[in-house]
């Protein structure tokens, strides 16, 4: 069998390696464990120079070649084994490992075409095992290169498949011609490679046409729509862009809102169904406990929050760990309450099963799909609604859920706080406030709490994230007022809400999420994990709730700017297209689809709303300025001009490629001279057919027998050269230049017919050098 | 010299491909498995409802349709015709051209894998392959091939398959494109000069010749006599001697060699008589290079004679012969030595090649001696045939059954 690595070129080699480097892409992304690819790195690097140092086998490396691949594929196995059963690791993990790890041992190994497709079924593979674990853009752009590259990659497989590595016979000099007639003949030895583009394009849009389609028929229950990452942040994120209906306006970047997560399961309440008086220290330890492990939002990363982790705060590193294997309950009733930080404030959140509101005038949506919400006006106060999601409830989440409902919080009811703290507190409170009690005077409430909020962020405590561990038996809001004065938001706000409530101030904690970025491309607020805030809220009569946020503006996040930050919204918002589109793409989605053909093709398109209906009116309204007829015979017009345009691309595009597919065959910097031969018998007149060989123009020629000779000897130097894969030594290379020189010098007799065309010399360059030599053949 | 694809004796034949069975198309090993994953990535995507395992089933579905569509849209409207020569020799590869020819105008065939279907046995080609043909072109290709044994042989039916582009799924076409040509027996080499004198040429009367070209040597100068061909008169010498002189030619007579073949069919000896074919036709060519006049016996059930002479054309009736000739179990060769159909002259050279050295054969050398000037015998497998005869070397790798490319 002959193996590509005897083939002329490696560029098959080298694409299909980076191919299996950008397939571990998913894997290594959401695994966060880049050493493997660093491994598939350094095989592909090893694969690139591979072929060529294989070109001609050594006896060592004939012999160690297959003996090292099968070491290989044996220390693999056995490092699967390890990785099951020692480390523990999830199976489809450690089948990713393996598949990667093996498809890295084949590429270096010495390739047969079968090692090559068995390669491409890896990558395949390695693909599924990324959609199994990943759902976020990394894997759209694998899918995409994979989509384009495995085409093209295969039909250059098939097209190579039969090549031999040199031509067999004299039967052409292996110089393809183009635009032969009708009865001359190609000789074709090499594949098409350029012209093969084309045809994969061709093949990836087609594929990529028919699986959408497919992708989009097919039925779904709706209930289960991919990874539960996906889930919640749809129910986190809004679109602007359809806030359009009504008064509402679009949000504007200095709307930053603030949204309050609680959580109800199967109807009841299973976290505090009230806002926190303060933060405990349960809740505070179990921040320090379980949050290190699970979020990343220290680091600053960028991704998709999950609401869960953002609720009740000790469900909060429960729900993220992967292997748990979850059942399916049936819905999950999340509640959201907005606070504006400006005086209107607004947000949308899809896709619900069902959702409830007290005043649906503030909500509105889409006509065509009942639960989904597009639109909501500005309330001028809180607004509450509750949505219910579809959600996968672990055994672990529904423990936990269970044992906080059973145990509503309470104020001041666990018995740690001391006299002596409380009193120290008040202490405090009254000299930053400088009063005793407000007296029930709104005002002097509201300047305690701006006294208070001032002194928390005046600078004498710090905001960090590090993990802040009390000593001994110190209560954390002792450790941060009076000891370290070091913490986070939730200290921040704990600390405010027990100050005021020392001062007989209504205060409460509000865990949440804080502004969120404001996505220019997409024209929506993203939230994120690094936005969980807590605040704090005072009651002041006569003017409900009031909100107040004691940590210092570090905390804030400062918008980026300039063409990187530009360049991260737009990624952002691919990302976010991708999971609204694809990822999440569900029953409600596929209605939606429908509606939108079905408006396409009606004729009462422009009646419609939403994106089909805007579509639809544009272009029946282009329609009806192009051809202001009757409808009767407007739409065949119309579309005998769409196949018209179709066609016109279609042979535009065959012609490109046509012109683009002309094969040919990669001339060896030794063999040129036959370039300049056939150039010297061409000035003379003695032009190639279409179609035809060097040997065969020699053999059809007339010439001088001195002329013959030199020319068949060139020409069967040109064969050993090209396709026998010789070098020319100096009496070769002096013996051409000689031969060259006396079919220059010597002079060709023109065909009888020939003609001088008018622009040119009327005597040829052979005549005027030397004498014409007669015929004698 | 055959085995020239350059005058190929077959100038038309066009034969229109057609479908080895209804839709011509089948699935492949690597399909097969296609298939297996996607049927596993359907079932997980049906049971997890994941988009994502969504997409990619979807993708694969499309995949495996789109490959089915382009395998059953290709190599349609295809004609396929073979150049083969006449006449090849036994262990000497010779090329088979194929062309094909594209009816269609539009689009493109992608790697067309061309193969004789051939019974085991006598003849191997090499798959051709064709990685594009587009629009209406004609593409040519030559393979290698190789006869592996003496005679005549048939060459049946042509193959082209595809399995653009995925590789997943197969197109086979076929077309019934009989050929029939001669297998020469393979040369081997002489190691030690087993063949007569051949540079002695023995003159023949002098005269004139009829013909204004022919082969003849200048023998001389004479005076013309009546009745001679004016066109050989040497005009020149006349005019300087005043009569008329004419140039006399003469033409050379070489050696006669006569090969005398004893193939009596032996089951143990099978090899045997091919070596002994293959040494006749060795000595026969080099005979007539020597411009020998070679002529054959072969002497089994039936004679099968070759009159002695000379050229190409003899050295191609030899090579027939020997091509055909099969063993017979005969009996005794010398009672056949006189259905001799030509009386050899007493001057002619002898070699006798056998299989047996037996009663036989010592009957039948005794026989040649007395009608033949001179008589060598050569036994296969004996010592003077080894030192005289190195048989051909066996097949080249790619035709002992490994596949081209």
């Amino acid at each position: 069998m002959t193996t590509l690595a005897d083939r002329h070129d490696g560029v098959l080699d080298r694409l299909v390696l980076l191919a299996l480097a950008v397939a571990s892409l998913p894997l290594g992304v959401v695994e966060e464990r880049y050493h493997y690819q660093l491994i598939v790195a350094g095989a592909v690097l090893f694969g690139m120079w591979w072929p060529g140092f294989n070109k001609t086998p050594s006896g060592m490396s004939r012999w160690a070649a297959p003996r090292a691949q099968k070491l290989a594929a044996l220390v693999w196995v056995f490092w699967l084994l390890f990785e099951w059963g020692m480390l523990g690791r999830s199976e489809v993990v450690c089948l990713g490992h393996f598949v990667m790890l093996v498809g890295a041992t084949l590429a270096v190994g010495r390739r047969s075409a079968r090692d090559w497709a068995l390669l491409m079924i890896m990558s395949l593979l390695l693909l599924v095992i990324g959609a199994v674990l990943s759902s976020g853009l990394a894997f759209a752009g694998c899918l995409a290169v994979l989509l384009f590259f495995l085409p093209y990659c295969l039909m250059r497989l098939q097209c190579r498949r039969g090549v031999l590595p040199t031509p067999v016979s004299a039967g052409g000099d292996g110089q393809a011609s183009s635009g032969p007639g009708p009865d001359a003949v190609v000789y074709i030895k090499h594949p098409p490679l350029r012209g093969l583009a084309g045809v994969s394009l061709r093949a990836s849009l087609g594929m990529l046409l028919l699986g959408a389609g497919l992708f989009v028929s097919l039925p779904r229950s709706g209930t289960r729509l991919g990874g539960w990452r996906a889930q919640s942040a749809l129910a986190l994120t809004g679109d602007p862009s359809e806030l359009t209906l009504g008064d509402t306006g679009r949000i504007q970047p200095g709307d930053r809102p603030v949204m309050r997560v609680w959580l109800r399961h199967n109807g009841r309440a299973v976290g505090p169904d009230e806002y926190y008086p303060y933060l405990r220290r349960a809740a505070l330890d179990e921040y320090q406990k379980d949050y290190p492990g699970v979020c990343k939002w220290r680091t600053g990363k960028r991704r998709w929050m999950n609401v869960q982790q953002q609720g009740p705060g000790r469900a909060a590193g429960l729900l993220d760990p992967p292997g748990l294997g979850g059942i399916n309950v049936d819905w999950l009733e999340q509640t959201y309450e907005f606070v504006g930080a400006t005086p209107r404030s607004l947000y949308t959140i899809y896709p619900a099963l069902a959702f409830e509101s007290s005043d649906l005038s503030q909500i509105a949506r889409l006509p065509e799909d009942q639960s989904l919400m597009v639109s909501g006006t500005r309330p001028a106060r809180p607004a509450r609604y509750t949505v219910r999601g579809p959600f996968q409830m672990t055994p672990a989440l529904a423990a936990v859920l269970a044992r906080q409902s059973r145990e509503p919080l309470r104020p001041f009811d666990s018995g740690w706080e001391s006299a002596e703290l409380l009193d120290r507190v008040r202490r405090l409170a009254q000299q930053v406030a400088g009063m005793e009690s407000d007296g029930g005077d709104p005002q002097r409430r509201l300047l305690a709490a701006d006294r208070i909020s001032d002194h928390l962020t005046s600078g004498r405590y710090q905001y960090s994230l590090s993990k802040i561990a009390p000593p001994g038996n110190l209560e954390p809001m002792e450790d941060f007022l009076f000891r370290r004065r070091l913490g986070h938001c939730e200290y921040f706000a704990s600390a405010m809400a027990l100050m005021c409530q020392t001062l007989d101030i209504p205060a409460r904690v509000v865990t949440g999420f804080r502004g969120g970025e404001y996505n220019e491309v997409g024209q929506y607020y993203l939230v994120v994990e690094s936005d969980a805030h807590a605040w704090v809220e005072i009651y002041v009569p006569g003017e409900d709730w009031v909100l107040f946020d004691p940590t210092p503006p570090i905390f804030a996040r400062r918008p980026s700017e300039g063409w990187w930050a530009l360049l991260n919204q737009a990624m952002a918002f691919l990302e976010y297209q991708w999971v609204t589109r694809v990822v999440a793409f569900d029953a409600q989605q596929r209605v939606a689809v429908e509606i939108l053909v079905k408006s396409l093709l009606s004729e009462d398109a422009k009646e419609r709303t939403g994106f089909a209906g805007r579509f639809g009116s544009a272009l029946a309204t282009a329609v009806d300025r192009a051809l202001p007829a009757a409808p009767a015979w407007r739409w065949p017009v119309l579309g005998a001009g769409v196949l018209l345009l179709l066609a016109a691309a279609g042979v535009g595009m065959k012609a490109v490629c046509r012109r683009r597919s002309v094969p040919r065959f990669p001339r060896r910097a030794d063999a040129v001279f036959i370039d300049r031969l056939l150039k010297t018998l061409a000035r003379r007149g003695h032009r190639r057919r279409p179609a035809e060989t060097a040997r065969e123009l020699i053999a059809r020629l007339s010439l001088p027998e001195p002329v013959r000779r030199a020319c068949e000897s060139l020409v069967g130097l040109h064969h050993a050269v090209q396709f026998g894969r010789r070098s020319l030594t100096d009496d070769q290379r002096r013996q051409i230049g000689g031969w060259l020189r006396q079919i220059e010098g010597l002079g060709l007799a023109r065909p009888s017919g020939h003609q001088v065309g008018a622009g040119r010399l009327a005597t040829p360059a052979g005549e005027r050098r030397g004498r014409p030599l007669a015929s004698s053949g | 010299m055959p085995g020239s694809a350059r005058t190929p004796s077959e100038t038309a034949g066009w034969q229109p491909l057609k479908p080895v069975f209804p839709g011509g198309i089948r699935i492949r090993v690597a399909g097969g498995l296609f298939l297996l994953v996607t049927a596993l990535l359907g079932v997980a995507s049906l049971t997890s409802e994941s988009n994502l395992l969504f997409l990619m089933f979807c993708l694969c579905v499309s995949g495996i349709a789109f490959s089915v569509y382009s395998t059953w849209r290709a190599a349609r409207n295809l004609a396929i015709r073979r150049l083969v020569p006449d006449k090849v020799v036994v262990g000497q590869p010779f090329p088979v051209r194929y062309e094909l020819r594209r009816g269609r105008r539009l689009g493109g065939d992608f790697a067309l894998e061309v193969r004789e279907r051939l019974k085991r046995g006598r003849l191997r080609v090499a798959a051709g392959f064709v990685p594009v043909i587009s629009g209406r072109q004609t593409v040519a290709v030559e393979v290698p091939a190789l006869a592996l044994a003496r005679g005549r042989l048939i060459l049946d039916q042509i193959r082209v398959s595809t399995s653009f582009p995925f590789g997943l799924f197969n197109k086979v076409m076929h077309a019934a494109a009989a050929r029939g040509m001669v297998a020469y027996p393979a040369l081997g080499r002489l190691r030690q000069e087993v063949l007569p004198e051949a540079a002695t040429h023995e003159m023949g009367s002098a005269q004139t010749s009829l013909f204004r070209r022919n082969p003849d040597e200048l023998y001389g100068l004479r005076e013309y006599r009546h009745g001679d061909n004016p066109q050989w008169i040497h005009w020149r010498r006349s005019a300087r001697t005043g009569d008329l002189v004419i140039r006399e030619m003469v033409s050379p007579r070489g050696r006669e060699l006569l090969v005398v073949l004893d193939h009596r069919r032996d089951a143990d000896r099978q090899q045997f008589l091919e070596d002994l074919v293959s040494c006749a036709a060795t000595l026969a060519c080099r005979a007539i290079d020597r411009e020998m006049r070679v002529g054959l016996l072969g002497l089994s059930e039936e004679v099968a004679a070759v009159a002695p002479a000379a050229g190409k054309r003899q050295r191609d009736r030899l090579l027939l012969e020997l091509a055909t000739l099969s063993g017979q179990p005969g009996g005794s060769p010398a009672d056949l030595i006189d259905r001799w159909p030509w009386s050899p002259s007493r001057e002619a050279s002898a070699i006798l090649l056998t299989c047996f050295d037996d009663a036989a054969s010592d009957a039948l050398l005794g026989r040649l001696r007395r009608r033949v000037g001179s008589v060598r015998m050569l036994v296969a497998g004996g010592e003077q045939f080894k030192a005289a005869f190195e048989p051909p070397h066996p097949p080249p790798r790619w035709a002992s059954g490994e596949r081209n490319g």
